[in-house]
């Protein structure tokens, strides 16, 4: 009797993006813009030009005024336009209305009571290792077309700024590098065809030909900044044609590696003392130090950034700064009143990776100071002045709402990176489990957290899944299984995954697992060699299940949380129940 | 709304329902009713109620709200069927065979779940500051390993040392406490004298050791510490885990009983 069954072992392209990329469409992207300049030779022969583009891309029709992109979506690929024009609108952009955003139904009460009650006998069971062919297909063939036909109304209405795209430009691109939402929507304006290049390929294609790297990086670092300062709350009543002369004189500056984890992984296994946690302080990249005098405001595009004051022997963080955060204002504003240079008082350094703007101080004096006339202005500057004080997240004074050693646990061992972390209060954590039970009940039998992790007093982050803002786990997946979805959730197409570990080694906190699947006799699955074929999993918020996580709704004590970490409202609301 | 604040708003709000309960009764009462018969129906539908919520976390992945909001429940409504149970017997201690058993019962459910509460606060905030989280169906797995890195050092001291005395003393006053898990009661008391008493035995033997043995001898407290933490988390998460599996059962038993009372009841109607 065997206690497995051979099958083949999944493959990057087993499932390409497309099914109809023929030879001739094929030629034909060569010829087109970009394209037409590689040389294809560069291309190693396990990775050719033809084939990133067989399978990690697809050539997709718009008819006119239909909605290609819409802002706020997290994307996984670039869009390049082949044939056809489309319009940008840029922040703060178009009603959400406008394209009858609706939100994917969660399932019924009776389809999960049936899936409870007619479970499998054993653990991740599969009817097949994956490859069932294109669900993204599948999906986008049944999503609806929405077309926008009044945009230039609609465009007028909202006051928002256009950029008109033609053939061989780029879009999308600032999100997928990013990894953060798409903060501009495009329509198409007559019939075009576009080429989606997903993820992986963009970065293999960047890899072997240098002309379209450069232009990539090129867009990803100045198209996106415009757009950016448009919407930072303290600039919402600049003119817009101020905006734009900062854009050009406002510098883009990028601290710390983009694949930030794999040092931090290493580095946070091997610190055990104090001192090895202010040496890894002291390595990080340094943006500004405490007592240098302010020059500029910086404000955080990307990333996460420490806040912290050297006290006699340590490092005392103060807070953090995320994206759309500002360092420097109080400085700067004190300077500008007081007619002398004011010295930084707390340094700035790099978490990782974080893309930093620097505002030049004469441009923030004559249109943010000095701009005493515009009152809306005036209100915006001391909302957030005053705000800079009780803010832990600027300035972390003893007074903050949450615990300053606290919001250095959270900040050292990066969990400000976490949208959904969870917490479990050991104090009333009875370790019945039940919330264990409850993840294994909605997901194949295997719970897809582990109770336990690093603690801070009776305080537990938990080895689960934390959607992050920065899912560095998304870094490296050769099939773009493990994708962000429009409503943040960091999920994997269990299809598509080829179960080579990449995102469980690149998770810098240990919360995917690779698990052997089984068919529906219990018996694992295996490639020829005898080796089990296994997938990644994680924690999927419960996104297939009405109510949201169960893990949260069986604990009997209010000892389990998901929970923003960055919102310091949020946390100390929690931690003060 | 902070802890203490909320506790005394139910609090209250279980206060006057209670109060309005009786009010109601009495009324019934007065009014030549037998109110036995009304205030019966709402202590079973009480008992039915406060079972359901065993069944509300066997089903945790639909949505029924939390589990935390229905222990809540579970609690006042808890509080409240004892209240209701008083109005019913008219504050009389039970004269029947059977209802001896059902009050019987209840007290039983009562204790057991009040106890139940008491415990996993009282417990779990013990745990929250013993070091590392460990899981308790691993404990016989972390208990093992320790004795096996242990004997083994003991066999390299004994080695290095040329001396057998420390690996004498573990064999005599040790391995038994290394090879499971011990002082369960002392453990749940939260008495740490036999901990202590082991590492006072440890201290005076020191002085019949070499200089290498009383090195391992340090380490062997080490190990001592560990053991001690092993031994109290698999106390503390025994009792915690296994509670609750009272409670339950009991409440079955009760609810089975109310159902024959129910019967008995209405059977014999017309003699009352």
């Amino acid at each position: 009797m065997t206690y497995h069954k051979i099958i083949q072992r999944p493959r990057r392209w087993d499932t390409p993006f497309c099914d109809e990329m023929s030879d001739d469409l094929i030629d034909w992207i060569l010829s087109s813009p970009h394209f037409d300049t590689m040389e294809e030779s560069n291309f190693p022969p396990s990775l050719s030009l033809r084939e990133i583009i067989r399978n990690d891309c697809r050539v997709r029709q718009y008819q006119k005024n239909q909605l290609v992109l819409n802002a706020g979506a997290y994307i996984n690929s670039a869009f390049l336009i082949l044939t056809g024009n489309a319009t940008l609108v840029l922040a703060p952009g178009i009603d959400p209305a406008a394209w009858g955003r609706v939100k994917a139904p969660r399932p019924s009460f009776l389809s999960v009571l049936r899936k409870l009650l007619v479970k499998n006998r054993y653990p991740e069971v599969r009817e097949t290792a994956g490859a069932v062919k294109t669900r993204l297909g599948r999906n986008t063939r049944r999503r609806g077309v929405v077309t926008i036909p009044d945009l230039d109304a609609l465009v007028e209405k909202a006051g928002a700024e256009t950029v008109a795209l033609k053939s061989g430009d780029f879009f999308g691109e600032s999100a997928v590098l990013g990894r953060t939402e798409m903060t501009h929507t495009v329509v198409s304006r007559e019939e075009m065809l576009v080429l989606e290049i997903r993820w992986q390929g963009l970065r293999d294609i960047c890899k072997y030909a240098p002309d379209f790297m450069f232009t990539i990086e090129h867009l990803y670092r100045e198209r996106g900044l415009y757009e950016h300062l448009l919407s930072v709350p303290l600039f919402k009543h600049v003119a817009k044609d101020k905006i734009r002369a900062l854009a050009d004189v406002a510098q883009y500056e990028v601290y710390g590696e983009f694949a930030w984890q794999r040092k931090f992984r290493q580095a946070s296994k091997d610190a055990e003392t104090s001192d090895d946690f202010n040496r890894l302080m002291e390595a990080e990249p340094v943006i500004a130090t405490a007592g240098d005098y302010a020059d500029a405001l910086l404000l955080i595009r990307n990333g996460f950034a420490r806040v912290s004051r050297r006290i006699n022997h340590g490092h005392y963080t103060l807070g953090h700064l995320t994206a759309g955060g500002l360092f420097g204002l109080q400085e700067l504003y004190d300077s500008w009143m007081s007619g002398e240079p004011q010295r930084l008082r707390c340094s700035l350094g790099a978490l990782g990776y974080t893309d930093v703007i620097r505002i030049p101080t004469d441009w923030i004096e004559q249109n943010v100071f000095s701009a005493g006339g515009d009152s809306a202005v005036q209100s915006e500057l001391e909302r957030r002045l005053d705000a800079l004080p009780n803010d832990p997240r600027q300035l972390g004074k003893p007074s903050s709402q949450v615990d300053r050693k606290f919001t250095e646990f959270l900040v050292e061992n990066r969990f400000v990176n976490g949208a959904q972390t969870m917490m479990i209060d050991l104090e009333r954590c009875t370790r019945c489990d039940d919330c264990v039970t409850a993840c294994a009940n909605a997901h194949d039998n295997n719970p897809r957290f582990v109770r336990h992790g690093p603690a801070f007093g009776r305080y537990m982050i938990a080895n689960a899944c934390m959607h992050c803002d920065d899912p560095v786990c998304m870094i490296g997946c050769p099939t773009g299984a493990i994708h962000r979805s429009e409503d943040g959730i960091v999920s994997i197409n269990d299809e598509t995954c080829i179960g080579c570990s990449t995102c469980a080694n690149s998770c810098p906190y240990d919360n995917i697992r690779m698990v052997p699947i089984r068919d529906t006799e219990g018996k694992l699955l295996t490639d020829d060699k005898s080796i089990p074929i296994v997938k990644a999993t994680k924690c999927d918020l419960c996104s297939t299940s009405p109510g949201g996580p169960a893990c949260v709704r069986a604990c009997s004590h209010d000892a389990i949380t998901r929970i923003d970490v960055k919102d310091v409202g949020e946390l100390a609301d929690w931690l003060d129940r | 709304m902070r802890f203490m604040r909320r506790r005394l708003r139910n609090t209250i709000l279980l206060v006057i329902a209670i109060a309005l309960t009786w009010y109601a009764f009495r009324i019934v009462a007065l009014s030549l009713h037998t109110q036995q018969y009304y205030s019966g129906w709402l202590v079973a539908g009480l008992i039915v109620f406060l079972l359901s919520f065993y069944l509300k976390k066997k089903l945790s992945v639909l949505p029924l709200g939390s589990n935390a909001g229905w222990a809540q429940w579970h609690y006042y409504c808890g509080f409240f069927l004892i209240a209701a149970f008083a109005i019913h017997v008219e504050f009389s201690i039970p004269e029947g065979r059977v209802e001896q058993i059902l009050g019987g019962l209840l007290a039983l459910v009562v204790v057991v779940g009040v106890a139940g509460a008491i415990i996993n606060r009282v417990f779990a905030r013990r745990l929250a500051f013993l070091g590392e989280e460990i899981i308790f169906e691993r404990i016989p797995e972390h208990t093992a390993r320790l004795r096996e890195r242990l004997e083994r050092e003991l066999a390299q001291s004994v080695e290095e040392s040329r001396s057998s005395t420390l690996s004498d003393y573990y064999d005599e006053r040790l391995a038994g406490y290394f090879s499971g898990n011990r002082d369960v009661a002392s453990h749940l008391l939260g008495n740490r004298r036999p901990h202590l008493l082991r590492l006072n035995d440890l201290e005076l033997q020191m002085r019949y050791l070499n200089q290498r043995e009383a090195a391992f001898a340090m380490q062997l407290a080490d190990y001592l510490e560990q053991k001690n933490t092993l031994d109290t988390h698999y106390a503390l998460q025994g009792v915690l885990k296994y509670w609750g599996l009272l409670h339950a059962p009991i409440g079955v038993v009760l609810l089975l009983m109310v159902f024959v009372h129910i019967v008995l009841v209405y059977a014999f109607r017309g003699a009352a």
